[in-house]
């Protein structure tokens, strides 16, 4: 799983974070390094979206949060990662 | 590297460097960059530009983009000049001299004692002669009774005298006839498109002419063959063949030491085979034809190419039939060397311009379906 969006989403539903904490964070719970551009580039889409939302802040280092239509997606997406998963093993059990 | 980075990240749109820009520089700062991290940043920067940029701005970039590469290959690529002629192939009618001339030599064919003796027979002529004399005598007066005189300019008249009114004008017929497909004979002994003369016959008219000797009279006209099909299209074809030999062509390349280098790996007859790809010969109208050689030595592709048309011009000569008379109705005028254009080059970069125009187009119209996808 590699989707920098949903990564981004996944990283942000426990709470507001900056870009570096959601680069550190990603790549400890799925061991992927998001690259500047990835990261910045899924930001501004998300933000486009309304997925996720900035946080007013002096500190240069800008924190983001998940928006209620944000975390509606995300859950969508996790459940629907969840059928899949399931019916693999699934089918691996039973192969 | 945190420098190659900055400058990377130059790349973004100014609108959202002012958005995103401190909190993306503290991002560089945090992070210890790699190589993979400046790449990742100039994909970020490149997808940025196109994905937020107006469809015109895209799409004249990308043109610009397509046109200065074109021109980097095109500077690159030898230049290619294309050197062409025109010769035009004209027709005009025959003068009264070679019309009457043409008449004369139909004449003896049509009206050749072979032709007369079936005459003589099925319509009963001269029967009191006959009974005294040799046939060939009675030819001999027939002859006599048949006419050709000019009329007006081209146009002849062609008659009989006899006696009888019906058989005067019957004997014309057929004499007209006989002229006809003497005509038709030579057209065919000849080609089409070197024969100007043709026999244009109107009908037989009764004429009364003395109390006791009855004349008929048909009219003929001589006039320029109609050639089909395209006299252009026909001297390419037949004349192209010859004029193009291997000979000419070897002796082309080594006078004016053409294909250097490809004379330098290949054979003589491979270097011939690349210089007949070079040459065309094409007919623009149906009466115009058109010579041209693409060289990359601009002097040399209009040598080589007038070379061509006066080697036509040779073969044309060399082919025709020995009697002039037959082949006046034809002249050449030659429109030498009108365009020497640097063809490569120029359409390397319109394609490069083309290209790049099309690209920026399908981008600019895709990219709101790019940034849907992704997200």
């Amino acid at each position: 799983m590699s989707d920098p969006t949903l990564l981004i989403l996944a990283s942000l539903a426990d709470g507001e974070k900056h870009g570096y904490a959601m680069v550190k964070d990603i790549r400890t719970f799925a061991g992927v390094r998001l690259g500047p551009g990835t990261l910045y580039g899924a930001i501004t889409r998300l933000e486009g979206l309304g997925w996720i939302r900035p946080i007013v802040t002096n500190d240069r280092r800008r924190p983001y949060r998940l928006t209620p239509e944000g975390r509606r997606h995300l859950k969508a997406q996790l459940a629907n990662l969840h059928q899949i998963v399931s019916a693999a093993r699934r089918r691996l059990e039973h192969a | 590297m945190r420098k190659l980075a900055q400058f990377v990240y130059r790349l973004y749109p100014p609108a959202w460097r002012e958005r995103y820009g401190a909190e993306f520089n503290s991002l560089l700062d945090d992070l210890t960059l790699s190589w993979r991290d400046v790449f990742d940043i100039f994909m970020g920067g490149l997808m940025m530009r196109i994905t937020r940029s107006e469809v015109a701005l895209i799409t004249v970039v990308a043109g610009v983009f397509g046109a200065v590469l074109g021109g980097i290959v095109a500077w690159r690529v030898p230049p290619q000049f294309q050197s062409s002629g025109v010769i035009h192939i004209q027709m005009w009618s025959p003068s009264p001299a070679l019309a009457a001339g043409a008449v004369e030599r139909l004449a003896n064919t049509a009206f050749s004692p072979d032709k007369l003796k079936p005459l003589i027979e099925d319509y009963n002529l001269y029967p009191q002669i006959r009974s005294k004399r040799p046939l060939e005598d009675v030819i001999q007066r027939m002859r006599k009774d048949i006419h050709i005189e000019p009329r007006s300019g081209t146009t002849f008249q062609v008659s009989f005298a006899y006696p009888d009114q019906e058989k005067a004008h019957q004997v014309t017929l057929k004499l007209m006839e006989h002229l006809d497909e003497a005509n038709l004979a030579e057209l065919s002994r000849t080609d089409d498109w070197k024969s100007p003369d043709a026999w244009k016959s109107a009908s037989a008219e009764r004429v009364l002419a003395l109390p006791n000797r009855l004349e008929s009279a048909g009219l003929i006209d001589v006039r320029a063959a109609t050639i089909s099909p395209s006299p252009a299209g026909l001297v390419g074809q037949r004349l192209g063949s010859i004029a193009v030999s291997r000979v000419m062509l070897k002796q082309l390349i080594e006078s004016q030491d053409l294909y250097r280098e490809d004379r330098a790996k290949q054979p003589m007859d491979v270097v011939i085979q690349r210089m007949r790809h070079d040459i065309r010969i094409e007919p623009r109208s149906s009466t115009a034809l058109q010579v041209s050689f693409v060289y990359p030595d601009r002097r040399k592709a209009q040598h080589v190419m007038l070379e061509l048309m006066q080697s036509l011009m040779k073969a044309y000569l060399t082919e025709r039939p020995v009697s002039d008379d037959r082949n006046a109705g034809f002249s050449f005028r030659i429109t030498p060397a009108q365009t020497v254009a640097n063809l490569t080059r120029i359409n390397i970069v319109g394609v490069g311009l083309g290209g790049g125009l099309l690209l920026g187009l399908s981008v600019s119209v895709l990219r709101r379906r790019l940034w849907h996808a992704s997200a």
